[in-house]
């Protein structure tokens, strides 16, 4: 899978370029899509990966599904941004989002890489930290997808059976206590 | 100082484990068990928004974020889904999660707090914790001789014993607790930041005002029995003889600001 550094390089690029004129550029959006395609195979082989530890393949998953989603607020934005008045309002945002995704790629593409890797505790935690600040940042531009994002195209019976599991697991770690 | 309710990460994440009934197609809607405590705390704490009374640390966030991710991670491995399917959808509950604590923490005020000072508090707070475990493992045995006091007219009615140790047992629950779930580093650190929030609101505001840490961790907050009144807060106790925090569940945290403020 070949790294997408030079994606990221010409989003930048075309960010800084809109900055100075003022003005909007289209052809943004297809770079995104590629980004966003790009995260979409890495999210595949986190899942068909099965040599790679559960609990690692699914925060690899995790991170970047999330970014990802982010990614697509921002190319959604980017579509809306004259109906919205965004312009150019949208490029200060995406100056603000787009270097955190970079920074969250360029953290787990070489574990991604590496499936004989296994996560430390501490790696494990660097990567949460690291997503949990570019979903403030993402928070704070509007870029975050919302609950109803996050649920749509969910069976409402899936949607109970993992939070009943999940509100049970988190009743015995607080009861542990 | 004005008093401050330090919000605790299994408080924050007990609030924010909620689906509505209508997502789900159920009568009722799911819930963490203690949803309905926690919740109040934060309704309470929105009420009174322009007081800034619910504060927060990055190190709290970041702890629920963490247990957030050990227990999908316990329930990945525990329940054996497959992963094609179910990576999605923990990765959308892990966000709606997610989502949920940003908007509480929207109610509290973060603040900051020096690193080089809390790292100096955890090791007299760990002294505590130590002493304390010592304590427990050198508790005198003290149903048989209490038995022996029953008139003897008495002695045939119950298992006096029986019912002295297990008062004995939760009595000295907060510390027996030590011996075998060892308060973890977060804890420390956590206890750390609220001693020195509470040193600089005192030095900055004033010595009239208390800090309470809402929580329902009980290496923090007294072990309560349901059908008696008896209380194992030891640690409790000894948290607020040496730091003057007061730590407690968050419906008693919410009562005793009202109470405070009603005295005042």
């Amino acid at each position: 899978m070949p790294n997408r550094t030079n994606s990221f390089e010409t989003v930048f690029n075309k960010l800084n370029e809109m900055e100075r004129s003022q003005s909007i550029d289209p052809s943004i959006v297809e770079d995104f899509k590629l980004l966003e395609k790009h995260f979409s195979e890495i999210e595949k082989e986190c899942v068909s990966a099965t040599e790679r530890k559960l609990e690692d393949a699914f925060l690899l998953f995790h991170v970047m599904r999330s970014s990802r989603m982010i990614l697509e607020r921002a190319h959604s934005r980017f579509i809306d941004a004259r109906e919205r008045h965004e312009n150019p309002v949208i490029v200060d945002l995406s100056k603000m989002v787009v270097p955190r995704i970079y920074d969250m790629y360029n953290l787990v593409i070489p574990i991604f890489h590496d499936k004989k890797h296994v996560l430390s505790s501490s790696e494990r935690s660097a990567i949460l930290t690291r997503l949990k600040i570019l979903r403030d940042i993402a928070s704070t531009t509007s870029m975050l997808p919302s609950v109803d994002d996050e649920k749509k195209g969910i069976l409402k019976s899936e949607l109970r059976s993992r939070f009943h599991g999940l509100a049970d697991s988190l009743q015995a770690t607080v009861d542990e206590e | 100082m004005k008093s401050r309710i330090f919000i605790d990460s299994c408080t924050l994440l007990s609030a924010s484990v909620f689906v509505s009934n209508k997502d789900i197609d159920e009568e009722t809607p799911l819930k963490h068990k203690f949803y309905e405590e926690c919740k109040e705390l934060f309704t309470f704490i929105q009420r009174n928004l322009a007081k800034r009374i619910g504060i927060i640390t990055s190190t709290v966030e970041n702890e629920a974020i963490g247990v957030l991710d050990r227990v999908i991670e316990g329930e990945l491995k525990a329940r054996g889904y497959s992963r094609s399917h179910d990576f999605e959808i923990f990765s959308r509950v892990f966000n709606i999660c997610d989502i949920k604590m940003r908007q509480l923490i929207m109610m509290l005020q973060r603040e900051p707090v020096d690193s080089v000072d809390v790292a100096m508090r955890i090791y007299s707070i760990r002294n505590m914790y130590e002493e304390m475990k010592k304590r427990a493992k050198s508790l005198p045995q003290v149903a048989k001789a209490k038995t022996k006091s029953v008139p003897s007219r008495l002695k045939s009615v119950l298992n006096w014993e029986a019912l002295y140790a297990w008062q004995d047992r939760f009595t000295h629950s907060q510390i027996l607790n030590l011996l075998y779930n060892p308060v973890d580093d977060e804890d420390l650190i956590i206890l750390a930041e609220a001693s020195h929030l509470k040193t600089i609101y005192n030095s900055t505001e004033g010595k009239n005002g208390n800090l309470y840490i809402a929580s329902k961790d009980r290496h923090f907050v007294p072990v309560r029995s349901i059908r008696t009144t008896y209380e194992g807060r030891e640690i409790t106790d000894e948290i607020l003889r040496r730091f003057g925090i007061i730590c407690e569940h968050p419906k008693r945290v919410k009562d005793l600001y009202i109470a405070e403020k009603s005295v005042k």
